[in-house]
């Protein structure tokens, strides 16, 4: 490795892990997530309690006693936290990246840090690499804290629990290099701060808003219209033929499907969707294979028994793709564009 | 020491550097004199390495700039025209950054700093480089472009944003290094700053060199003759006798002055003619056009 590299990168540490902006954001998604996390131990407690009592309740044979939920597992308490970091985390990834290259220039400290015996990519290099080491420091500070938490609320999770946690944050760290490679684009191609900061916001407006609503109206486009239900085609006192609403079903479900699956294939361009639905793989698998923006899906609920990492992984692949692409293809074209700034 | 072969820069089609083809021995101090957007900070880019030329070539030291930049860069030093830097961190802060891309000790590192910053008077300043005054900046700027000690030091309007005090510690630090033997490329709009530092002098117009010499040299050379006459202007105590001599062109006379157009420098044989006639010399001078007029037409231009 270059050594010009490492040492753009250790500046880039320390600016990152010392800055005020960085300490404020990363403190309020701190505090944030111990909140929900804390809050959402006292909720796993009360579940374990009421699954404990249905427990000793079918012991006991009570035929009245109804099903037993499934166990409750302590990985639902991070759903919250996900949540969490989809906000605070958009804004650490934002405003870790906005400035990074448009700052030099300003200053005009590009063209004498350029003076050195360094090469171009490892400028830009060295600055991602310093910055997602500080962002893996404030994530893995973060969990660190939410199993503290979780511990000292008296729930020990399991060496299964432990390899999710750990998964979980690399995923949310992946998501939050999201943005904080899109703002790194915006701050190498942009003339200034502001207008690197004004046009990330855009981006991740319409990215985290904007196509789902596309994804929504586009699926409704393509669907077509929805088939006539046979209750409603029916007139005066007629009767409604058991066969023709079992075939009115048949359609609506199909017509559903259809435009379930366009919108998702449409919000894999949105990295807040994809995160949640990687984020919910995680927490709570079952959820996690039903389709999304179905309604028949929502009324079946989830699978009663947990899906296997197959079923799962069909389910979640193509966000999980995305989610890695993204951040990839930003940090790809900032690299071209940096390599080709003209520095006069 | 520094050498370019026919170097080109075009930008959009326009040649910001046009063939430029020059060479600066060791441990001369060069000055690069042209108007505001003569390329004279496009051709110290191509030097440093930090921009490609179009076309030609440069070499520092016998290295080829293009193809081993980080070479080049690991023994020159350059002050930027718009020199900036971290303002979060100290002037301490920003050299030591700027040094940990040099093969330096620690130790090394640390002394060499102290003395930079004794050198251009910024030692005990602890304030933040983005509370600095544009001259602390500049002071900061030469320190920068000598932490790695360069054999070839370029220096783009070093004296923009100093004041007098500090433009006569700039000088007085010029020939310090040029007694160093290092060698220095100067780049200024300013003759009177060029002047007043550099030996010899190229310069630079819309990215051609148009003439390169003692600053004597480049003021004859672009200076408007008329059939390369000489102008001698003539004083005596007494009334002036008619002078002949075959090389003068023209006489004009008035009481004990005189004018006189010559095609060569007569003034020798004059004063004997005059002296044989009794006659007192009391001054006696070829006349030169005034440097600063001469550059500025060419500015003008």
């Amino acid at each position: 490795m270059a050594a010009g590299l490492l040492v753009v990168a250790h500046k880039e540490f320390v600016d990152q892990l010392t800055s005020r902006r960085f300490l404020c954001i990363f403190a309020l998604l701190l505090m944030i997530s111990a909140l929900g996390i804390y809050g959402g131990a006292e909720d796993y407690n009360e579940n374990l309690a009421s699954y404990s009592e249905q427990l000793q309740s079918a012991d006991g044979n009570n035929p009245y006693s109804g099903s037993v939920a499934d166990k409750v597992s302590p990985l639902t308490i991070y759903s919250r936290m996900s949540d969490y970091i989809v906000l605070f985390g958009t804004i650490l990834g934002i405003a870790m990246g906005f400035d990074l290259i448009s700052k030099e220039k300003e200053e005009h400290s590009l063209k004498t840090l350029l003076a050195r015996p360094v090469f171009r990519d490892e400028i830009i290099n060295g600055k991602a690499l310093g910055s997602v080491l500080a962002l893996a420091i404030a994530l893995v500070t973060a969990v660190a804290v939410s199993i503290a938490i979780l511990l000292f609320a008296g729930i020990v999770p399991t060496l299964y629990d432990f390899g999710a946690i750990l998964i979980f944050a690399v995923v949310s760290g992946i998501f939050v290099l999201v943005y904080f490679s899109l703002a790194l684009l915006m701050s190498t191609i942009a003339k200034d701060s502001g207008s690197a900061l004004i046009t990330t916001l855009i981006i991740f407006v319409v990215l985290s808003s904007v196509v789902p609503i596309l994804g929504w109206a586009a699926a409704e486009a393509v669907a077509g219209t929805p088939p006539v239900s046979p209750m409603s085609a029916a007139t005066g006192s007629s009767s409604i033929d058991v066969g023709d609403m079992q075939a009115y079903q048949n359609e609506m479900q199909a017509y559903w499907a259809k435009r379930s699956a366009f919108s998702s294939a449409v919000n894999i361009l949105s990295p807040d969707l994809n995160y949640e639905k990687m984020a919910t793989a995680i927490t709570d698998p079952a959820q996690a294979v039903t389709m999304d923006n179905n309604p028949y899906s929502f009324v079946e609920g989830p699978p009663e028994t947990t899906p296997d990492l197959g079923e799962l992984l069909g389910a979640i692949w193509a966000n999980a793709l995305a989610l890695f692409v993204l951040p990839c293809v930003f940090f790809a074209v900032a690299y071209a564009a940096f390599m080709r700034t003209d520095i006069r | 020491m520094i050498r370019t072969e026919h170097l080109t820069k075009d930008y959009n089609g326009r040649h910001a550097v046009d063939d430029l083809t020059m060479e600066i021995d060791r441990g001369e101090i060069f000055g690069f004199l042209g108007p505001n957007g003569a390329g004279k900070s496009t051709t110290i880019l191509m030097l440093v390495g930090m921009i490609e030329p179009t076309a030609g070539q440069c070499f520092i030291d016998g290295i080829e700039v293009a193809h081993n930049p980080l070479k080049v860069k690991d023994i020159i030093g350059y002050l930027p025209e718009d020199v900036g830097f971290y303002g979060n961190m100290t002037a301490e802060q920003n050299l030591d950054y700027y040094a940990r891309f040099y093969p330096m000790a620690a130790s090394e590192r640390s002394k060499r700093i102290a003395d930079l910053l004794e050198l251009v008077h910024l030692d005990g300043v602890t304030q933040k480089a983005g509370e600095y005054s544009r001259g602390m900046k500049q002071r900061l700027g030469l320190a920068q472009a000598l932490i790695n000690d360069p054999k070839v030091l370029f220096m783009d309007e070093p004296t923009a944003n100093l004041d007098p005090e500090g433009v006569r510690e700039y000088r007085d630090l010029i020939a310090h290094l040029s007694d160093e033997g290092k060698t220095i490329l100067v780049s200024s709009h300013i003759l009177s700053e060029v002047r007043e530092v550099c030996k010899t002098v190229g310069l630079l117009v819309q990215g051609r060199l148009v003439a390169k010499g003692t600053i004597e040299d480049v003021a004859r050379t672009l200076t408007p003759t008329e059939d390369d006459l000489m102008q001698i202007v003539l004083e005596t105590e007494e009334p002036l006798p008619w002078i002949e001599d075959p090389a003068i062109v023209s006489l004009e006379t008035d009481g004990n002055r005189a004018v006189i157009r010559a095609t060569s420098d007569i003034r020798s044989r004059i004063v004997a003619t005059l002296t044989g006639q009794g006659v007192h010399v009391q001054e006696i001078s070829v006349c030169t056009p005034d440097i600063e007029d001469v550059f500025m037409s060419i500015y003008r231009r």
